[in-house]
């Protein structure tokens, strides 16, 4: 790809080079991202069952999503800071393999179904917060579900490949 | 030890697992949403029981919610551990950092276990609201020994 040359150098950088040559750096931060993502995928599922009607059900959406969502964007920035730091040791090494591409176009469907969900269930969430949800609601859940479960096996692949 | 553990390496279910190139990597992503599931669970009734989050959730209720997870989640991870043990026999068995991690899980599945039961019961170590003078230093380090099972886990691969 055209753009090649630039994750190149970002992988020769000083800390991209710091990072790969280290016998600890990459573990340790390889650790955190792990742990981030698990609470991510982790409040991400708690949320989804309730919307697709499997779990928590005595508990309003909203109440559930106050009290998780915090977490998966605070683990997320987490998961975003050790990851960046994780792809600048072997920048141009990612971009050449698939699972890693079509783990951030994965990432990016998730990113647009909270978007969706947002926007179509804003009105009517009210109607059903705390019943069984409307149909959108339920479709997305089941879609993030989907969704994250793919994420995690092409990061699983990423780590496997390389 | 070797010898035995190269009789694994021949059984055919561990023949099967290294040939079938998708199995491994797919047994480990499994572990991988296990481990998410079991980590998610335990720090939710952990941050109840340090008062840090969902105050307004009775433990017993939480706890009830959520701590079957952690135990079906763990007997997923000891299946796809297992299996990955079948598949790599030399890997972990023999390496420190494995060791330490199965001896962790040992006590926090203990220390789980009597979280649930005595969450239940509002009695004993966890009596009243807040969860008792235990609670807080039980729910920190069921958290440090959970972080740590999931580093150790990670270091295998890098491991001695």
């Amino acid at each position: 790809m055209a753009a090649m040359p630039l994750f190149r150098a970002i992988q020769d950088s000083a800390l991209g080079s710091t990072i790969s040559t280290s016998t600890w750096m990459f573990p340790t931060i390889e650790t955190l991202h792990v742990v981030a993502l698990s609470i991510v995928l982790g409040s991400i599922v708690v949320v989804d069952l309730r919307l697709v009607g499997l779990a928590s059900k005595e508990r309003s959406i909203t109440a559930l999503t106050h009290d998780f969502l915090p977490w998966t964007w605070g683990a997320f920035a987490l998961a975003a800071v050790t990851g960046t730091l994780l792809f600048t040791s072997r920048a141009a090494d990612y971009m050449a393999i698939t699972p890693f591409i079509t783990k951030f176009v994965f990432m990016a469907l998730a990113g647009a179904n909270m978007i969706y969900f947002h926007f179509a269930t804003q009105r009517s969430i009210k109607d059903w917060d705390t019943g069984e949800p409307a149909a959108a609601g339920k479709f997305a859940g089941a879609v993030s579900l989907i969704l994250w479960a793919a994420i995690v096996i092409c990061g699983r692949q990423v780590g496997f490949k390389l | 030890m070797n010898s035995f553990l190269e009789s694994i390496r021949q059984t055919p279910l561990s023949v099967l697992l290294q040939d079938v190139k998708w199995l491994i990597p797919t047994i480990q992503s499994i572990h991988i949403a296990a481990l998410a599931l079991v980590f998610t669970s335990a720090a939710i009734v952990d941050l109840r029981l340090l008062g840090a989050a969902q105050r307004d959730q009775p433990l017993a209720r939480l706890s009830h919610r959520f701590l079957p997870w952690v135990g079906w989640g763990v007997l997923i991870l000891l299946v796809t551990g297992l299996l990955l043990m079948v598949a790599e026999p030399t890997r972990a068995i023999l390496n420190p950092y494995f060791q330490i991690k199965m001896l962790l899980l040992v006590i926090v599945g203990g220390m789980t276990w009597a979280i649930a039961r005595a969450a239940e019961h509002d009695s004993g170590l966890f009596a009243g609201i807040d969860g008792g003078p235990a609670a807080k230093p039980v729910a920190i380090a069921s958290i440090v020994m959970w972080l740590a099972i999931i580093g150790f886990g990670r270091w295998i691969a890098y491991g001695p």
